[in-house]
């Protein structure tokens, strides 16, 4: 009570008030990322039961025992069976092979079928998205089925033995993959046309599928116990898929996410720690004599004691309820910075990001505020009546120890891994000793400057360097908070806006896939018919994978992979293409007699790092490959990793000159292709009926949204961060106020004028803005260099206006915020200061 | 009420020994009031701490009301400070962030005394103060932050009253207000006072005036109980 009605009280105290706005600063920037990112993880998590239509699925090869149909439905899961199978469509003369999903009246259980009333149209205006699938009669199409089979929606098609009415053209739905698949055109129809076009006779291959849903509270209990009492009937051609796989993997994801936000946010929380301990050095200063006070007034040590810890836990409170408070709204702030890109619906955040933001705040109290105040009860009584008695406060290198152990305590929580926490803590303490030592060197400049000028320069120089600990720490600080501003400014304009420029505007959105060598004239005439510049052809062999090691694949290991299922890209090209590095093995020069020559029985092949990978495959295993019914072998030599920033044409499969040539190939290329122009597919498409479009308008849309609106997220995180710098100047400045206001009221008893003492304050502060100005442009040149030559590969450029505007920047809003805030200490009339001290 | 006997204070000073006080012997009945006077560095300060209890003798004792405080541990010593002892001193030692209400009250809300509020405006009203409660330190005068001071020091009910110079910082006039009234309130609450001044009209207001010369020396002005 006591405790908190002290609180109360001593709000009215400058001190107090900055450790409490320290403490809530800290606490704001860990709450609004982890509130940010919890959101966005649950929320994927959500979305992920979309993707499969289906809480749980059971996929199949043979049709689903209507009994396992029943007994879900009898213990309240909602189901729904889909079939998906290839099949011819015609129109007249005009055929295609389709992928055909066809799909019952409780089709789709999670998420939505998007479909529109327009081709080749990403117009919002014309696709509405559905929680049904087509109804009997009608099919929903891909754009590109209307063109190959030169139809029109509101035609009809021929589907087996039957008609159908294309009424609306598929966008997405749920649970099938991207659109840019070697696949037929996909059609979505309802299960009931199936019979009556008798497309499926035994031995048809098709996947069945069972979707399950379960709602309410005990729904994943009740899909769980499903799933183990049929168990023991589940036969080898039948599997689950749930959405935990992905689950597991959005996790991952965000695991990584929300520990990079942290530990940016934690650059944040070691500002305000700092800002906090010297918040907390300049209140127990003044708590002395209030301490001898508690003595003289009978309070033992271990009573005062309790009084402070109180007082402090009250403190902690206080700032940390504040700071979840302040942190919510940020967080609000960043999700209204960022909303484009997250789901329309967040769910709620669990109590975690609470609890972090509330355990950040006590930590730094215990790590920051207490030690500063921890020798006041052991103080002794005699300070109410003699002014000399000696204080002695823990020691600076004990306090700095605790604050360490502190700061790594959080940094290890935020992280989970202790060499990132080392690494991380490795990098503050070498960046905060290279600016200690340049700082300082800027410090011994100023005073060799105040002994060659006059007047007030020299008076407000000499402050500087007569007050170096404090103007230390106050460069410090600020120069943290801005260097970092000035990174994720040049990181945002340059690097980000380079990068976006090299996707933008004449980046190319589209490939054109399987185009025969006949045809390549015609379409390079049509594109050049629109101006459309297309990146050149590359030619490529359709494959199929037959063994690995003279082993045939078994239908386990075709099934495990989607390019051991189906025929593959295979090209050649002598050089090591543009984009491309070399991750393991050698390039074709390099490689031993047996192999380069033309003649050889086993040719190299160089394949992409992460598909080698994921086959299993290690140099030197043998595949063979089949072209066209022609077989031969091929020993892998080589990995290498595609750069898919350059949007050109890159292969998985590459081979040496020489070896493909001889078997018919078909060629590809990127073009951009305007919004304007896409009807030039239409065209392409009814005129060559084999060639295949791979859309990517819609990724690179996507990907441009992302990077614009995580940079605007990570702005607003790096303001929050600078308010944590600007703290740490103020509490440095109320460390030197009774001094300011002595040396304040002493001038002007001795006539000066108010004029020359605001003057003095505003050159200091100036300088040490400018100072920090500097020393941050020198941190965050440093910084820039090394992310752009290790992190993106670009040669490091100089940013001369960061050097000009940083200092600037800096002196202005410090000498400013400084003088704004120091000003009592020259309004006052020397009577009053010399009264107060 | 106090009684001393043959306390010294030794403080190390570099390698040798500063012998503030030594072998003083010195007994203050109860309901009297002693001025301690004697030059700057005498000694003044540190015989009152001693004497409260604030400090400890490098050797000798004192007793407060019978108990041997010098004995005690330092926890004990301060539950008689509680029970006997209050302060006034020369430069107020009010906290700035307090109301004179507020300022009043705070010893006695350490003590959890529910009616702390009200006792603190009861005693300001006796130091006339009563239309100043609200106002914080720096919006009072120095001899009516003095006054807050006393009325403090008076809330309490101490037995003792111990005070270090306290018209040191104030003109002769408001100190004198402040003299009558330290003198009022002792008389109306039967408080021992034992005061330390430069002031010799405030030493000649006290029953008994005791001349503390530099470094070691005890000498009477006028009715000398103590020497060394
Ligand atoms: N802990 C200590 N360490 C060193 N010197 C001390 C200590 N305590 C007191 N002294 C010295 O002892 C002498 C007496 O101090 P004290 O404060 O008691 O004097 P005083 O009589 O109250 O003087 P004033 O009238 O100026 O207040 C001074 O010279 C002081 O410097
Ligand atoms: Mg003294």
């Amino acid at each position: 009570m006591l405790a908190i009605r002290m609180l109360l009280r001593s709000w009215r105290d400058e001190e107090v008030r900055l450790v409490i706005a320290a403490l809530v600063l800290a606490v704001a920037v860990v709450t609004s990322v982890t509130l940010l990112a919890d959101r966005v993880e649950r929320a994927l998590i959500a979305e992920s039961s979309s993707f499969l239509a289906a809480d749980l699925v059971l996929e199949s090869h043979v049709p689903i025992d209507s009994e396992l149909i029943n007994e879900a439905q009898g213990m309240g899961l909602r189901t729904a069976t889909t079939l998906s199978f290839v099949s011819m469509v015609y129109n007249g003369d005009r055929m295609h092979l389709a992928s055909i999903k066809a799909v019952d009246d409780g089709y789709p259980l999670r998420g939505q079928v998007r479909h529109a009333d327009r081709a080749f149209s990403d117009d919002p205006a014309h696709i509405k998205s559905t929680n049904a699938g087509p109804e009997p009669g009608v099919a929903w199409v891909e754009s590109r089925l209307l063109p190959l089979l030169n139809v029109e929606l509101g035609n009809t098609i021929e589907f087996g033995e039957s008609r159908l009415n294309v009424n609306r053209i598929l966008i997405e739905a749920p649970d099938t993959g991207t659109s840019f698949s070697f696949l037929g055109a996909r059609i979505l129809l309802h299960a009931d046309d199936l019979p009556a076009a008798g497309v499926l006779v035994p031995g048809s291959r098709v996947k069945y599928r069972l979707l399950l849903a379960a709602d309410g509270k005990q729904g994943a209990q009740t899909l769980a116990e499903y799933r183990a009492s049929v168990q023991s009937r589940i036969s080898l051609h039948q599997r689950w898929i749930s959405p935990e796989d992905a689950q597991q993997s959005i996790a991952d994801t965000m695991q990584k996410a929300r520990r990079f936000l942290l530990l940016s946010g934690s650059i944040g929380v070691i500002l305000a720690s700092i800002a906090l301990a010297l918040a907390s050095h300049s209140f127990a200063l003044g708590e002395i004599r209030q301490v001898g006070l508690y003595k003289t007034w009978g309070l033992s040590a271990p009573k005062i004691r309790r009084i402070y810890c109180l007082y402090a836990l009250a403190i902690g409170v206080v700032g940390s309820l504040l700071g979840i408070l302040l942190g919510a709204f940020m967080h609000e702030i960043l999700l209204f910075v960022v909303q484009d890109w997250l789901p329309s619906q967040l769910p709620e955040a669990g109590f975690k990001p609470w609890i972090i933001g509330i355990a950040t705040g006590i930590i730094c109290l215990a790590g920051f505020m207490l030690p500063s105040i921890w020798h006041l009860p052991a103080l002794p009584a005699m300070t109410v009546l003699r002014k000399d008695i000696p204080i002695e406060p823990v020691s600076t290198v004990k306090k700095s120890a605790i604050g360490l152990l502190a700061i790594a305590g959080l940094l290890l929580w935020y992280s989970e891994n202790a060499l990132l926490m080392t690494a991380m803590l490795a990098g503050f303490l070498s960046t905060a000793l290279a600016a200690v030592v340049v700082g300082y060197g800027l410090l011994l400049g100023v005073r060799w400057l105040s002994q060659h000028l006059t007047s007030v320069w020299r008076l407000a120089l000499a402050n500087l360097w007569r007050r170096r600990l404090q103007s230390l720490i106050q460069v410090l600080g600020f120069s943290g908070a801005i260097a970092l501003l000035m990174i994720m400014w040049v990181l945002k304009t340059s690097l980000i806006d380079e990068w976006r420029w090299q996707l933008a505007d004449d980046a190319p959105n589209h490939f054109l896939v399987n185009v025969a060598p006949n045809e390549v004239v015609g379409v390079d005439e049509a594109m050049a018919k629109r101006a459309l510049d297309s990146s050149g052809w590359y030619s490529m062999v359709r494959g199929r994978i037959l063994q690995f090691n003279e082993v045939d694949l078994t239908p386990e290991q075709r099934d495990g992979h989607e390019s051991l299922r189906r025929e593959i890209n295979l090209s050649w090209s002598k050089e090591l293409p543009k984009g491309n590095s070399l991750m393991s093995g050698d390039w074709w020069p390099a490689l031993p007699e047996e192999l380069r020559s033309q003649n050889a029985d086993i040719t190299p092949v160089s394949i992409e790092v992460e598909l080698a990978r994921e086959l299993g495959l290690v140099l030197g295993d043998r595949i063979t490959f089949s072209i066209g019914g022609l077989e031969f072998e091929a020993e892998l030599t080589s990995t290498r990793q595609l750069d898919w920033k350059e949007m050109r044409p890159s292969f998985y499969f590459l081979f040496p000159e020489g070896r493909l040539e001889k078997f018919p190939r078909t060629f590809m290329t990127s073009v951009y292709i305007p919004s304007a122009d896409k009807l030039l597919l239409n065209d392409l498409l009814r005129q060559y009926p084999t060639l295949q479009v791979i859309a990517l308008d819609k990724v690179i849309a996507r990907v441009r949204t992302i990077i614009t609106q995580v940079t605007r997220g990570l702005e607003v995180m790096t303001l929050m961060i600078l308010a944590c710098g600007i703290l740490v100047m103020f509490a440095a400045v109320r460390l030197s106020m009774s001094e300011r206001l002595h040396e304040s009221a002493v001038l002007r008893t001795l006539g000066s004028s108010r004029g020359l003492i605001l003057g003095v304050q505003l050159i200091e502060f100036t300088s040490l803005g400018m100072g920090a100005g500097f020393l941050s442009a020198l941190g965050a040149e440093t910084a820039l260099v090394v992310i752009q030559y290790y992190l993106f590969d670009l040669t490091p450029v100089w940013h001369l206006w960061l050097w000009v505007v940083g200092p600037l920047g800096a002196g202005l809003l410090v000498g400013i915020l400084g003088v704004a805030y120091s000003r009592s200490a020259v309004k006052q009339s020397p009577l009053a200061l010399l009264r107060r001290l | 009420m106090i009684k001393a006997y043959k306390i010294s204070k030794k403080v190390p000073i570099a390698d040798t020994e500063l012998t503030i006080l030594e072998a003083l012997s010195l007994t203050v009945e109860a309901g009297e009031s002693l001025a301690i006077v004697g030059p700057s560095g005498s000694g003044k300060s540190t015989l009152l701490g001693i004497l409260a209890g604030l400090d400890l003798p490098s050797s000798g004792s004192v007793h407060i009301d019978g108990q041997n405080i010098t004995a005690m541990t330092e926890d004990a010593r301060a539950e008689m400070r509680a029970r006997y002892v209050g302060f006034v001193f020369q430069s107020f030692h009010l906290l700035p962030g307090l109301t004179a209400q507020e300022n009043v009250a705070l010893p006695l809300e350490l003590r959890s005394d529910k009616a702390a509020m009200d006792t603190a405006a009861r005693y300001l009203q006796r130091v006339g103060l009563a239309d100043r409660m609200t106002h914080y330190p720096r919006q009072l005068s120095g001899g009516e932050q003095q006054r807050v001071a006393v009325a403090r020091a008076f809330a309490c009910q101490p037995r003792i009253l111990f005070a270090d110079e306290p018209t040191g910082n104030l003109d002769i006039v408001t100190g004198a207000t402040i003299n009558d009234l330290l003198f009022q309130l002792n008389q109306e609450e039967g408080t021992t006072l034992v005061i330390v001044t430069h002031e010799n009209s405030l030493a000649a207001r006290c029953g008994r005036r005791l001349h503390l010369q530099c470094g070691t020396q005890f000498t009477p002005v006028e009715e000398m109980t103590v020497k060394c």
